[in-house]
């Protein structure tokens, strides 16, 4: 903690005074001034058991020398803690220690989701899964990033912004726009990696001229080329695997103009996020951002505009930066965690995220079934009325049959394409950083042989399938195809046949509907994380 | 088993895409085959003022009629008829509206007694119009089911031209039933859709080689309708209440969705914080090749048939299969 000079209470970032705060004395301190006191008792006690990054095992005990047999975190003999401290582990991996900075880590005992702080005080939920439990704590070193933007929105102002979004979602279930709900907001600073790019010299694009002189077509092709000499710094990707993709991006961008250098006091009172995506998996994203961006200006110089230089793959390469450097800024988010229960009674979790420097809201917002079911009735009652008394609207039974049985086909395709969505969620195939982590993990597991994760490709493969709902798609198409069949082979089908048809048809279009309403809250929540961060011995184990 | 599946799925969107796809495009061909035939005639006369249109083609020829339009007559000639049943034709004119009732049994479809009462039976219509019954087994505008519109057009043209008409026909070489309706006062109450319905209902008639049956309903629906009553349209209400429901759930889906999904930030707006720093000098443009193709941009001829001529009018219809 760190302790106020005038009265050794504890000092916290104040967000309005954008400054480290003493409640007791209302003296106000810069955070660059302070430096952390630790309880030295404290510090040795747990240091040995952190480490940046799983948990090492000493072999042989360093107390007396003894071997460590199967997943022994003590030594047998004589009760050492086998766990390599932190500054060993970070040696051994050929790591500077100034690069890392002290703090205390909480991990959830029940999904394994870590947080920091630099505070000591227990937390007493896990932002993660959402369970309410007391968070094993123990310091460890974390990477130190280079820049952080403070929190500039208070959790009054989050609050506000998070009201103000939930009024327009007026599908949304009541509990979430409950109080207890409201006030479960969270500061967390979440670690992104900014990459600064650039690339000089110079690039051809092929273009093209179409034009008609008497009856002949011309097609001319160009090669515009330019000196470029383009600089796009302060890119920024989240860094963390906890953090789902869509809603780090619902609440970007945040103003890097603001980025101030870290010092870990900043982080009293707040959490942070662990990183643990490395900073080359979001790299290519980055760069292919800048270079599509980059196209659009090099589209616009003078002349080039009436080629119709096309944004494909390969003009847009051309413009791929370098990456000159990159490095780890914390970004300020206010982070709500929400746990329901399924159909099913197993447990999922939604979160919904505020950006703490400008009040930008994303998230999971389920739709309430029956609010839906009763806008859409009272829509069709005014629909019914416009057109059976207004338009008074009459459909030829054939085309009734013919245009509901497309419209059944595209609300199957749609069908299809949610489950495809919903299950590459569940499986957590939608975040980049979390496949990666995963993968690196499934390597640290031992699976060196290829077979082997093709083997396991596959296994996952099929158990996404059996996740995956039919969607019925042959019901219209068997209804409508089978009429239609009969009526341009064999002739005349009755009008009773068509109505029949494309009144199950439709019946089948709403009940898909409703389907894909309440899958679609799959999608917005979660299955619980399962981090496994425990280390090699024990995910070798689970898998 | 998930193959034979998928093939069963192929097979049936086929099928369906393949009805559609007729169902739109076949009333497109035979336009498209009349379109050939102008192109023709217009070869070989190269006058160029002589035009036709859409609908008034036989109105537009100089020498008055040209073969389709007596092709036309022939189909009406009671002489001409080429079932066994007898032809009838007979009008009644309705001295105070000056409408007429035409009961035209070319194909020969109604006994004596059935015409006699069906000609009396619409006659209590001519207050609002002229009113027509026609029965054919030819129709010399071909086999589609616009060929029965178009012969009502030319029949309308040819012996009504009044400012309202109802015609009912019976087209027994298209197969094809249908209530035309021209003119302000009936179009307004029988509307396209209401045509629809009302050969919706009596149909099945027809099929059952019920005739006079058929005309009878169809024409007490029509007096109902153009006396402002309602004709029960029970299939109108349920498909109806089916469509509203599509339609609403669909559309409240679509704004649940987007009221709810987090909306994706544009890339754009991911590099608004960047610093960015883009130039460019040094311009050039060479053509590195150029490819010539022949692509004629018109076909010879040009002119003769364009829009206008003749008096252009409006008129619903609406009809059904038997
Ligand atoms: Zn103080
Ligand atoms: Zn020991
Ligand atoms: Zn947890």
């Amino acid at each position: 903690m760190y302790a106020c000079p005038n009265c050794s209470g504890n000092l916290k970032f104040n967000i309005e005074k954008q400054a480290l705060y003493c409640e007791f004395c209302n003296n106000v301190v810069d955070p660059y001034s302070v430096v952390k006191e630790r309880d030295a008792e404290e510090g040795d006690k747990y240091i040995k058991e952190g480490a940046a990054g799983p948990v090492e095992y000493y072999d042989t005990c360093p107390g007396c020398g003894g071997k460590r047999e199967g997943n022994e975190t003590v030594c047998g003999f004589c009760g050492t803690s086998l766990a390599k401290p932190a500054e060993q582990v970070l040696k051994e991996a050929g790591k500077d220690l100034e690069d890392y900075y002290e703090v205390s880590t909480f991990r959830c005992p029940q999904c394994s989701g870590e947080i920091i702080t630099e505070d000591t005080e227990a937390a007493a939920f896990c932002t993660f899964c959402g369970a309410s439990t007391i968070l094993d704590r123990r310091i460890s070193r974390a990477k130190r990033p280079q820049y952080i933007i403070p929190f500039k929105k208070t959790k009054k102002d989050c609050m506000d912004s998070y009201g103000k979004f939930m009024k327009s979602a007026f599908f949304a279930p009541n509990e979430m726009k409950s109080e207890k709900c409201v006030d479960s907001f969270r500061g967390i600073y979440m670690p992104y990696w900014n990459y600064n790019t650039s690339k000089h010299g110079n690039v051809t694009c092929g273009g093209s001229r179409v034009y008609y002189r008497g009856d002949y077509k011309y097609t001319e092709n160009h090669a515009l080329s330019a000196d470029v000499d383009m600089m796009y710094n302060n890119v920024p990707f989240d860094a963390s695997s906890s953090f789902a993709d869509n809603l780090s991006n619902g609440i970007a961008p945040f103003d890097t103009s603001q980025q101030q250098p870290f010092t870990p006091s900043f982080l009293s009172g707040f959490y942070a996020d662990t990183n643990d995506v490395d900073d080359n998996v979001y790299q290519i994203d980055a760069q292919k951002l800048i270079a599509k961006d980059a196209f659009d200006k090099y589209k616009q110089i003078p002349g080039f505009g009436r080629y119709g230089l096309t944004a494909s793959d390969n003009n847009i390469n051309k413009l791929l930066p370098n990456v000159d450097g990159k490095f780890l800024t914390m970004f300020p988010v206010w982070f709500m965690s929400i746990r329901s229960k399924d159909k099913k009674g197993e447990e999922r979790v939604s979160y919904t995220v505020v950006n703490g420097q400008t009040g930008k809201v994303a998230g999971d917002i389920p739709i309430a079934v029956n609010k839906y079911i009763l806008a859409s009735s009272i829509l069709s009652v005014a629909l019914f009325i416009l057109l059976n008394f207004v338009f008074n609207f009459t459909i030829v039974p054939k085309y009734a049959l013919m245009i509901s049985g497309v419209v059944g086909l595209i609300m199957a395709a749609i069908f299809s394409s949610h489950e495809d969505q919903i299950v590459k969620r569940e499986f957590g195939e939608d975040d980049k950083g979390l496949v990666t982590v995963k993968r690196q993990k499934d390597r640290a597991a031992g699976d060196k042989a290829s077979d082997n994760i093709a083997k396991k490709e596959k296994e996952k493969k099929a158990q996404m399938d059996k996740m995956k709902e039919k969607s019925f798609f042959w019901i219209p198409l068997g209804i409508a195809g089978i009429i239609l069949l009969i009526e341009f082979t064999v002739g005349i089908v009755s009008d009773l046949w068509f109505y029949l048809g494309s009144i199950a048809i439709m019946a089948y279009i709403v009940w898909c509907v409703i389907r894909i309403v309440s899958r679609y809250n799959r999608l917005t929540t979660r299955k619980l994380p399962q981090f496994n961060r425990t280390g090699g011995d024990d995910s070798a184990k689970v898998s | 088993m998930q193959k034979f599946r998928k093939l069963f799925g192929f097979v049936l969107a086929l099928l369906l895409s393949v009805s559609l796809f007729s169902a739109v495009v076949s009333p497109l061909t035979a336009k498209a085959d009349l379109l050939d035939l102008w192109d023709l005639i217009d070869d070989l006369n190269e006058d160029d003022d002589y035009y036709y249109d859409d609908e008034d083609a036989y109105l537009d020829s100089e020498d008055g009629y040209d073969d389709e339009v007596y092709k036309f007559q022939d189909t009406l000639d009671p002489g001409n008829t080429t079932t066994t049943g007898v032809a009838y034709q007979e009008t009644k004119t309705n001295n105070v509206s000056g409408y007429t009732a035409f009961l035209y049994d070319n194909a020969g479809l109604f006994a004596q007694t059935e015409a006699k009462t069906l000609l009396d039976e619409i006659y209590q219509y001519t207050e609002y119009g002229d009113m027509v019954i026609l029965t054919t087994n030819e129709n010399p505008y071909g086999n589609s089911e616009s060929a029965t519109d178009q012969f009502c057009e030319a029949f309308y043209q040819q012996y009504s031209k009044k400012d309202n008409c109802v015609i009912f026909i019976i087209d027994m070489k298209t197969r094809y039933l249908l209530v035309y309706s021209a003119g302000d006062v009936v179009e307004d109450n029988l509307t396209a859709s209401k045509c629809s319905t009302i050969t919706d209902n009596v149909y099945s008639y027809a099929s059952d080689k019920e005739y006079y049956r058929c005309a009878s309903e169809a024409y007490s629906q029509i007096g109902k309708v153009l006396a402002g009553m309602h004709i029960a349209q029970p299939m109108k209400v349920v498909s109806n209440v089916f469509i509203s429901l599509v339609i609403g759930f669909v559309v409240m889906y679509l704004v649940a969705v987007g009221k709810s999904s987090v909306s994706k930030t544009s890339d754009t707006e991911l590099l608004k914080y960047a610093a960015v720093n883009f130039n460019a000098v040094n311009p050039t443009d060479t053509i590195t090749s150029t490819t010539k193709t022949y692509c004629p941009r018109s076909s010879g001829s040009s002119g003769g048939r364009s829009g206008g001529g003749g008096g252009g009018h409006s008129h619903s219809s609406g009809g059904h299969r038997f």
